[in-house]
């Protein structure tokens, strides 16, 4: 009897915690919870590579209804360059929404990544301004907020530089972050977008 | 003069032992976020050591023997069943990554980790050899399968760790496997030795069988009987 409610216990230990079994890893769960139910995040002020203080969602620059977001550190030679190069492409798809989806590179190393940081990563991917903000928030506060609520994880990797779940953040005008793609999986991000806008 | 031994089982040795295992998980609280930033200390180095804390705990306050009752701890198999599993859930990414982020589940797993401790060595002593086989069988092989999964894994499993930790906690996960098997096949030959019939005679002590099927039941089933502690 003891050994049946410990099995009890336990499997029912592992099924919230894996979500059913289906999520056995953090990020996992992040993204299926968020597809559950959307977190709304926090409105922010964002450092753009333009030199525009800008405020992307909820009182965001018209007429952009939805934001295809990755979380970048300008410096990074791996992920965050594949973002920026998925980006570059899937930035020509966007002219058929007349601006109501943009993409925005949002750096989490405000201090490192000062106006020239942005504009250099900006123009290294050939990021078009009308379409595609690459920029950092202006308070250490808001970024940590940010993060928190979006479930971003940053770790310093122990070589200058960062290790944090990537992918592409569905982000809808009012704050509601309604779906993460992976960095491959940018037509689906917009297949999202357009969706929810539709 | 009495052996170091003989010196833990008097009250005192005891009291020593109960101090020695709560300066222990002290020490492992005040450590515990230099223990928790990298994966293979946080699973290798603070498991074990809130496991023997408890371990301790258990022996030095006659847990050893009250574990948990033993109607409910039938041949040790509900105390080895809690071990396994809490090990098991403990190694799960998401769970490992839920421990690092929330204070609660931090301390769900402390608790956890420390009542495995506290019911090994009633579970050790009122288990037979094969049970105790079968059971720390299963829980290296486990362990084994789960390191090889964090070694062969492509991408980041717990987001509070970097890739290159994690194979090296899966190395280290591994080798723990074999060391558990290792571990406990030396203590069963040492047991198997200290037990045989010319050795036991010697020792003025019953063979091992002898004591299995004599008139006296409750000592072989006691606890203590195959206890790995002293």
């Amino acid at each position: 009897m003891a050994l049946l409610a410990l099995g009890c216990a336990a499997i029912a230990a592992v099924w919230i915690t894996t979500s059913g079994g289906r999520c056995w890893t953090s990020e996992a769960l992040r993204r299926a919870r968020i597809q559950a139910a959307p977190p709304v995040l926090s409105s922010l002020d964002l450092r753009a590579s333009t030199g525009e203080v800008v405020r992307p969602w909820r009182g965001g620059p018209a007429p952009a209804r939805a934001f295809l977001v990755t979380f970048i550190y300008t410096s990074c030679p791996t992920l965050c360059s594949t973002a920026g190069d998925g980006f570059g492409s899937l930035q020509r798809d966007l002219d058929a929404d007349g601006g109501a989806i943009r993409l925005l590179s949002l750096s989490f190393d405000p201090r490192r990544d000062d106006s020239l940081a942005l504009r250099t990563y900006a123009e290294h991917h050939g990021a078009d301004s009308s379409r595609w903000l690459v920029a950092a928030p202006t308070t250490e506060a808001g970024l940590e907020k940010l993060l928190g609520e979006a479930g971003v994880v940053v770790i310093p990797d122990g070589r200058g530089g960062y290790a944090h779940n990537s992918g592409i953040h569905v982000v809808l005008a009012d704050g509601r972050l309604v779906g993460i793609f992976d960095l491959a999986q940018g037509q689906e991000a917009l297949e999202c977008a357009r969706r929810w806008l539709s | 003069m009495r052996s170091p031994l003989a010196e833990l089982r008097t009250e005192a040795g005891k009291l020593r032992v109960v101090v020695a295992a709560t300066v222990l998980v002290v020490v492992v609280a005040g450590y515990r976020h230099w223990l928790e930033r990298d994966m293979a200390r946080h699973m290798l180095v603070e498991f074990p050591l809130l496991i023997v804390a408890g371990a301790a705990l258990a022996w030095a306050t006659g847990g050893a023997a009250r574990g948990l009752p033993a109607r409910c701890n039938l041949y040790g198999l509900t105390g080895f069943a809690f071990v396994t599993l809490t090990l098991a859930y403990w190694m799960i990414p998401a769970a490992l990554d839920a421990a690092v982020r929330d204070g609660w589940v931090a301390g769900a797993k402390w608790l956890t980790l420390l009542a495995s401790g506290y019911v090994l060595p009633a579970s050790f002593g009122l288990a037979p050899l094969p049970v105790q086989g079968l059971m720390l069988g299963n829980l290296a092989w486990m362990t084994a399968a789960v390191g090889l999964v964090y070694q062969d894994a492509d991408r980041q499993l717990c987001l509070y760790y970097l890739t290159d930790a994690q194979v090296v906690a899966g190395q280290g996960l591994v080798v723990a496997a074999v060391a558990i098997g290792v571990a406990w096949c030396v203590w069963v030959g040492y047991r198997l030795g200290v037990e045989a019939p010319g050795r036991s005679a010697a020792r003025g002590q019953l063979p091992r069988e002898a004591a299995m099927s004599g008139p006296c039941p409750r000592q072989a089933a006691s606890p203590e009987r195959n206890s790995v502690f002293p």
